[in-house]
């Protein structure tokens, strides 16, 4: 995983201290948070779409070896080529091979969190390979020299001014901070990369097993660009990101934009079913699927199976009220807010990442959002178990006192999940308290009261179950 | 070695699910349809009055008309969207409409996505016209999504690299959801897909800027759809 300068403490230090994320983590949290809240009144029924979410993850990973059998033969079959990457540094070797092969002087990317794990950009700009980030977020972040800080949003933490004074460097000349002439001025340079780009890297949000395709979801289009434009295409993908058919690729991508920003569909679903065949003059001639395990396949028959469901949508992110305060960063990975919390320690290792379990409040507000249904709450409960059963209890002890010293030591944090814990009401409404929850949208500092629980407090949950793992 | 390394990975799936590797699975009869109370009971024209609603939430603009209003129509877009040249699809359906001829009155720089042509030259004179037309295979009521089943003259750069994008649709075309549509691809699947299938839903967009939502970033961002009726 990425090596990370601070420890996680300092980290978060940092991000309560820090007024741009103090002004922007709320605005996001609470316009996402709003576009799916809306976007789930409208279906009426959302647990029905919720529940058959969940069955089709499920049934899909517990049967992966097979669907994932069918997907390399039929990409085969359609004429790509199929790289299986068992770690990080085979996913590095093979796509640096393909880039050495075809002698690449330029790449250009759109947003892949798989390429954030293993640090792709930087194996190919070691090669002296120019790499473009395409997602406008994503080009802000590069030119920044940082790392994403949301899964759907990666460059909330930047202002305005700061993509103005970043993008005038760029450009040679003053740009006003109006948005139209930022977004001009990013079409027009990226247009040029995408151009003269010798390969194009994307992610994958679904494969397809039955006709081997790789599906993309984005709005802006530089996906489409990314896997049209260069000659040479490389999807990343992690390996439990695939569907059985495209029926069931209906019930996820539904789910996905629903979720993740409230749209009923993103601008661009792009089917990417072969390279072009013998009657098109466009679309890249070669296509390369790489898929990465990387430590997932450790999860698979673990308590934490579950996890790979996901979809990265991002709604977890935007109901936790740790990430409201402390944003991405802070979590050190690549992924963060709750599903970060649990994957990161799964996929890197707990020695590194035993903190994370505890940069949550237990409030429950992640499991009630997510569209498939992880109980994610209840997996970070179980890591702090396994924690402590792995034999590192007496570091893990002082973690726990920690953990609950982080909720009580940040009391707006505290009282978010109190609210969010004890509101007693479904789904809806439970997420109807957070937006008219005026502790929500002071700041933190504002607020040194604690509140009176309704039922069981976080305090009195800790003395009982908390307590009652850490002996 | 490459086949190696594929078994030794799936190999490892199923070890780590604590079973026989698995092959050939198929997925079971979902029971559940949550989906189906968002279009059932509606006729055709309430599903085309969505596709157009929906449509004009996303900043665009659906002409509903006649064939003989064709010309009308496209005149209309042109001087909307300031077209001084486009690019469009060789595609039977936009024929059928004379568009070539339209253009030409309306004295439009105009060429066609013809696969013979050279490649470069093409390419790059698509990114550099004002207008990309295409005739779309299916739209989604629901979202106002139009679906393009791309391949030889039905170049996939026309719909994205010209900053304004026109797309021509058959009323009888308009399905209530992703729902019908994906089952449309599965259904194509055994006599093969196209390299690429676009689903395009208005204009591109982003919020990447302090969540403050802009057209255009890299794909069109103005989008109009002239909407033909049955006859």
């Amino acid at each position: 995983m990425s090596a990370h300068p601070l420890i996680f403490n300092e980290r978060v230090d940092k991000a309560l201290a820090d007024p741009i994320l103090k002004k922007a983590l709320p605005l996001t949290q609470d316009r996402l948070r709003g576009g799916r809240i809306n976007a789930a009144e409208q279906l009426g029924n959302v647990e029905e779409w919720r529940e058959l979410a969940s069955q089709i993850r499920s049934h899909t990973i517990a049967n992966l070896d097979s669907y994932l059998e069918e997907l390399v033969t039929n990409v085969r079959k359609n004429g790509g080529h199929v790289h299986f990457a068992a770690t990080s540094d085979d996913a590095v070797e093979i796509i640096t091979g393909i880039a050495k092969e075809k002698n690449a002087k330029s790449v250009v990317k759109s947003k892949s969190m798989v390429s954030e794990e293993v640090h792709i950009n930087k194996h190919l700009e070691d090669m002296g390979i120019k790499v473009v980030e395409s997602d406008l977020g994503e080009y802000i972040i590069q030119l920044a020299n940082e790392t994403p800080s949301h899964l759907i949003a990666p460059a909330i933490h930047k202002t305005r001014e700061q993509v103005r004074e970043m993008f005038s460097k760029v450009a040679g000349r003053q740009l006003s901070d109006e948005t139209t002439e930022l977004t001009a001025f990013a079409r027009e340079k990226l247009r040029q990369e995408f151009l003269q780009a010798d390969i194009g890297i994307s992610g994958c949000n679904f494969a397809v097993a039955e006709s081997g395709s790789v599906v993309l979801v984005s709005n802006e289009g530089n996906a489409r660009l990314t896997t049209t434009v260069p000659k040479v295409h490389i999807a990343m993908m992690g390996m439990e990101r695939i569907v059985p058919t495209w029926n069931e690729l209906d019930m996820v991508v539904s789910m996905l934009t629903r979720s993740a920003t409230g749209q009923k569909i993103s601008v661009y679903v792009t089917g990417i079913n072969s390279p072009r065949q013998s009657e098109d003059s466009d679309g890249p001639e070669e296509f390369h699927l790489v898929i990465l395990d990387n430590g997932r396949s450790n999860i698979l028959g673990t308590a934490y199976q579950e996890a790979l469901n996901c979809i990265r949508c991002g709604a977890c992110l935007n109901v936790c009220p740790v990430y409201r305060h402390i944003g991405g960063h802070a979590y050190g990975g690549v992924y963060s807010g709750p599903i970060g919390a649990v994957l990161t320690p799964l996929l890197g290792g707990y020695e590194e990442w035993l903190e994370l379990p505890y940069a949550s409040s237990l409030c429950g507000a992640c499991s009630e959002a997510c569209p498939v249904k992880i109980p994610l709450h209840d997996l970070l409960i179980e890591h702090r178990k396994d924690e402590v059963e792995m034999g590192l209890t007496p570091f893990s002890e002082k973690m726990a006192f920690k953990g609950f010293g982080f909720a009580t030591s940040h009391p707006s944090v505290y009282e978010t999940a109190v609210k969010l814990a004890h509101s007693g009401m479904g789904f809806l409404a439970k997420d109807g308290v957070i937006s008219k929850g005026p502790g929500m949208l002071g700041g933190w500092t504002d607020v040194r009261d604690l509140p009176q629980p309704a039922k069981q407090s976080f305090r009195e949950w800790w003395k009982k179950e908390g307590k009652g793992r850490n002996q | 070695m490459d086949l190696k390394k594929q078994e030794d990975f799936l190999n490892n799936i199923a070890s780590k699910l604590g079973r026989p590797r698995r092959s050939g699975v198929e997925p079971p009869k979902w029971e559940s349809k949550p989906y189906l109370h968002l279009y059932e009971g509606k006729s055709h024209e309430e599903l085309i009055e969505d596709f157009i609603t929906n449509l004009g939430q996303l900043n665009t603009k659906v002409d509903r008309i006649s064939r003989d209003q064709f010309a009308a129509s496209l005149g209309n877009v042109i001087q909307d969207f300031e077209v001084r040249s486009t690019v469009y699809w060789d595609d039977e359906a936009l024929d059928s409409l004379c568009l070539s001829d339209v253009l030409e009155k309306n004295q439009i720089d105009a060429f066609r996505w013809d696969p013979n042509e050279n490649e470069e030259e093409m390419k790059q004179r698509t990114a550099h016209v004002d207008l990309g037309i295409v005739f779309a295979d299916l739209g989604l009521a629901e979202t106002g999504t139009v679906v393009l089943f791309n391949g030889g003259g039905r170049g996939r750069l026309v719909s994205l690299l010209p900053p304004k994008f026109l797309c021509i649709l058959s009323e009888k075309d308009i399905v209530p959801r992703l729902t019908q549509a994906v089952q449309k691809v599965h259904e194509r699947v055994s006599e093969g897909l196209p390299a690429c299938i676009n689903f395009i839903t208005g204009p591109s967009r982003t919020g990447d800027i302090e969540m403050d939502l802009a057209f255009g970033v890299h794909g069109p961002g103005k989008v109009h759809v002239i909407l033909l009726k049955d006859e």
